[in-house]
């Protein structure tokens, strides 16, 4: 074979497989956003005649501890915690872990809510760091659902299994304290555990909201507003399009692989028998859930990790790049350590859907996208640099690539729209059409950018762990 | 390279799509304004309907059997909103949520309006759609608004396939026939799910205490969830007369009934449960001997404590943690004899929590 021939060979096997990854993403995103729009219809039917408030007042409402991990969190820590504890729920505690804080967040903590120490008998299920101050709860009845447990540094994992140890409740709510949780979020979250009879729910996770620019007084969201920073305007539709097209297809599915760290409810008894959260990796919100599902799926247990898609959590998004850039390398090597730590799942028939369909995935769309797509721009510079380049193919390549993250962008507003039409106020509709247009030129290559740095410090920069995660605070905004 | 085909496929895609966009840009702009609109076309249907219907109530006759001249036009008015569904919608709620704020006749009299502008037909129409959706809204409809004559149509939705639409029928037996209406139960073969428990539950506790006469039968229900609600029912009200009937069911094959039983009867601190289930500890899961433990903090006696002592080694926490603390109140003296200091550092935590704390 001429040496012409055996380089025309190789470039049109990239020709190929670049095409048929395309064709799959996209095709895989056309079936997400069928799924995710029948699960939506499905959920909504379902609820229009339910009365969530039912709940507040059973004799057999089940128990849950909300757990919220703190670090150096002193600015907030007291209005986070009082948003906290005006959730609408009968039989629920809140576990506040203080990680090892370096600042005066434990202080404040005990001035505002009247805090002693107290003994606490504490059954390790789940092993962590040691207390520290040990446990506290308030002198005024008034806080009495308030437990306040100072430990030594761990990180957020060993931070939750801390309170995962404390909890006495049947389900623990895992929280970013610095969350800010709707009233009824508890009610909602705990909903699918209760409906199922043939099957049992492991995990349920909600959507988690932007509440960049939103009116907060008090811990309580009182007006929705969209933000004026452009960075900030499309993560709410990169948001919008991840959870309410993505995960509720997945949910739909039964192959959901991650609950967001930020709030999700989980089965306390399923939770220890894994272990709980693992301390060596920076995602153990996406670890946490696989690990579950391959015991549950191990033992033969018919089981659910179920979605809300109801707007019940609203967080703070960074507005600054290097933060970002922070958060989602992280995000990247959070999904690479929990996709090789449990590699054995991948394409084993044993697992059943999470093995062969969700799995694989995550894998090839979400792990591996972001490297296919950076070889597929080198490649591109390739083909220009030896003039082997049809002009017109490519910038039709390229519009289409662009048209179909738009129309994707479109079903998302367009589910937000018909369901819980959030963004209200006159003159937001023009902002998120402009957004729809400039998001893919603005947060993805920030994104992309962010992911191949996460890959590179995941192989060669070892010691890098959680990064820096500056927030100003919901209540300031 | 060239590939023709492919390249035409791709600029033929991208017209398409950018078509597609911007008909979705309109659209969008359409949608949002349209979501406006009818937001504030319902907010003012709904506030008329509320003062027709204020008006039509207290246009009433002296007599109140029959509806005034006054009450007549207003029943043609409120007519006109029933060829659309969206107002039939905000009629419904509004009727029910207006008559939840009135009392007695005006009651009768909104629920006869109710009947006379025949939202009542097109709720019973509803118990005919395919739709589960459709069918559980139209029996919630006939509850609010307590239409008894039509529980012939109900009760086959009692096992429907769908909980949502059981739930609905399972609950308008129970508001408009109270006790009666748990009679339902007996023909249940569909599981009742914890939510649905919720729901049921919140309707029963709101009988009056004497009309709850007879829940033994449904102990001994051949549906594990019927048992299971009713074993909530005698915890709620009280019955400690179906003692022996929860006696029973400490050996029923059903885990979680079996649990659920020993909380009861640990709950009504009844002592022959004790022996029972100390007669068969080998044979006994391990929540089951957490729960027995449980019992015999409310029950123990000195007597037991020697079976008590069998589990202060438990490898279990929780175990340990109960029996320890079960000696220590029924046996101070034993208690006190036992080495404070072991190798099982458990056992050192529980003792020194037991001994020296008040805490939780």
């Amino acid at each position: 074979m001429e040496f012409d021939q055996i380089i025309r060979n190789i470039l049109l096997t990239f020709h190929y497989f670049f095409l048929v990854f395309t064709v799959l993403i996209v095709g895989s995103y056309i079936i997400l956003a069928f799924f995710s729009s029948r699960e939506t219809i499905d959920y909504l039917k379902k609820n229009s005649f339910v009365n969530h408030k039912d709940l507040l007042s059973s004799s057999i409402a089940p128990s849950i501890s909300v757990i919220a991990p703190a670090y150096n969190e002193c600015l907030n820590i007291v209005e986070n915690v009082r948003s906290l504890l005006s959730t609408h729920y009968v039989n629920y505690d809140v576990i506040i872990v203080n990680d090892g804080s370096k600042d005066d967040s434990l202080e404040r903590l005990i001035k505002a809510y009247d805090l002693e120490r107290v003994e606490y008998l504490i059954d390790v299920k789940v092993p962590t760091q040691e207390l520290r101050e040990g446990v506290f709860k308030s002198k005024n009845p008034a806080f009495d659902k308030l437990i306040v447990v100072d430990k030594e540094n761990g990180g957020k994992a060993d931070a939750l299994n801390c309170g995962i140890n404390i909890s006495q409740s049947k389900y623990l709510a895992c929280i970013d304290v610095d969350c800010l949780l709707l009233e009824d979020s508890l009610q909602r979250m705990v909903k699918p555990f209760l409906e199922y009879t043939d099957r049992r729910v492991i995990a349920s996770g909600g959507v988690i909201r932007i509440a960049n620019s939103c009116k907060i007084e008090n811990g309580k969201l009182l007006e929705v507003n969209f933000p004026d920073k452009w960075l900030e305007r499309a993560q709410i539709l990169e948001y919008l399009r991840s959870f309410l097209l993505g995960r509720m297809a997945w949910a739909r599915l039964n192959g959901l692989l991650v609950i967001s760290g930020a709030f999700g409810l989980f089965d306390k008894e399923i939770a220890i028998e894994v272990g709980g959260y693992d301390t060596k990796t920076v995602g153990e919100d996406m670890e946490i859930i696989v690990r579950m599902r391959k015991h549950m799926e191990e033992q033969n247990i018919k089981y659910r990790v179920a979605y809300i898609p109801d707007p019940l959590c609203w967080t703070e998004a960074p507005d600054d790049k290097k933060i970002l850039i922070s958060q989602r390398n992280r995000w990247t090597r959070g999904t690479i350590e929990t996709l090789k730590m449990h590699k054995e799942i991948g394409l084993n028939p044993k697992y059943r859907l999470l093995g062969l369909l969700s799995f694989p995935y995550w894998f090839v769309f979400e792990r591996m996208a972001p490297l296919i797509e950076v070889t597929g721009m080198l490649y591109f510079l390739f083909l220009v640099f030896y003039q082997q380049i049809s002009w017109s193919f490519v910038l039709g390549l390229f519009l289409l690539a662009y048209l179909f993250s738009l129309l994707f962008s479109f079903v998302a507003i367009f589910t937000e729209e018909f369901t819980y039409h959030q963004y209200k106020k006159k003159g937001i509709g023009i902002k998120l059409l402009l957004t729809v247009f400039l998001e893919p030129l603005i947060l993805h290559p920030l994104v992309l950018y962010a992911a191949m740095r996460g890959n590179f410090d995941y192989y060669f920069n070892k010691n890098k762990k959680w990064g820096v995660m500056v927030r100003k605070g919901l209540s300031k905004s | 390279m060239d590939f023709p085909l492919v390249e035409s496929v791709i600029w033929t895609l991208v017209v398409i799509l950018a078509i597609i966009i911007l008909i979705l840009v309109f659209y969008l702009k359409a949608l949002r304004s349209n979501i406006r609109l009818t937001v504030a076309r319902k907010i003012r249907y709904r506030n008329n309907i509320e003062q027709l219907l204020i008006q039509f109530l207290y246009s009433e006759d002296a007599e109140g059997e029959k509806f005034s001249n006054n009450q007549k036009k207003l029943v043609k008015r409120f007519k006109k909103g029933l060829p659309t569904k969206w107002k039939r919608k905000i009629m419904t709620s509004t009727f029910f949520e207006l008559s939840r704020e009135i009392s007695g006749n005006m009651v009768l009299t909104m629920h006869k309006l109710y009947e006379e502008i025949g939202l009542l037909d097109f709720a019973i129409k509803k118990l005919r759609s395919k739709k589960w959706n459709v069918i559980a809204i139209g029996i919630k409809e006939l509850r609010q608004f307590k239409i008894k004559r039509t529980q012939n149509l109900i009760t086959k939705f009692v096992n429907h396939s769908r909980e949502e639409v059981r739930r609905e029928a399972q609950l308008y037996f129970l508001e408009l026939f109270g006790y009666e209406g748990l009679n339902f139960l007996d023909n249940l073969k569909a599981p009742l799910s914890e939510w649905d428990q919720i729901q049921l539950l919140r309707e029963i506790e709101q009988f009056e205490n004497h009309e709850i006469i007879e829940v033994t039968r449904w102990l001994r229900s051949e549906n594990d969830y019927v048992i299971i609600l009713m074993l909530n029912v005698v915890k709620f009200f009280n019955r400690l007369e179906t003692k022996d009937a929860l006696l029973d069911l400490i050996n029923h094959n059903n885990l979680e009934i079996r649990l659920k039983t020993i909380e009861i009867l640990t709950h009504f601190e009844v002592s022959e449960a004790k022996g029972i289930l100390m007669s068969k500890v080998d044979a006994l899961c391990l929540k089951e001997k957490i729960a027995l433990l449980g019992l015999l903090e409310k029950t123990a006696t000195t007597e037991d404590s020697v079976f008590v002592l069998d589990y202060i080694n438990n490898d279990n926490f929780e175990l340990k943690h109960r029996a320890l603390r079960v000696l220590k109140t029924v046996d101070a003296d034993l208690y006190n004899k036992l080495e404070k200091k072991s190798n099982d550092e458990a056992y050192n935590k529980i003792i020194n929590f037991l001994d020296y704390s008040y805490g939780i």
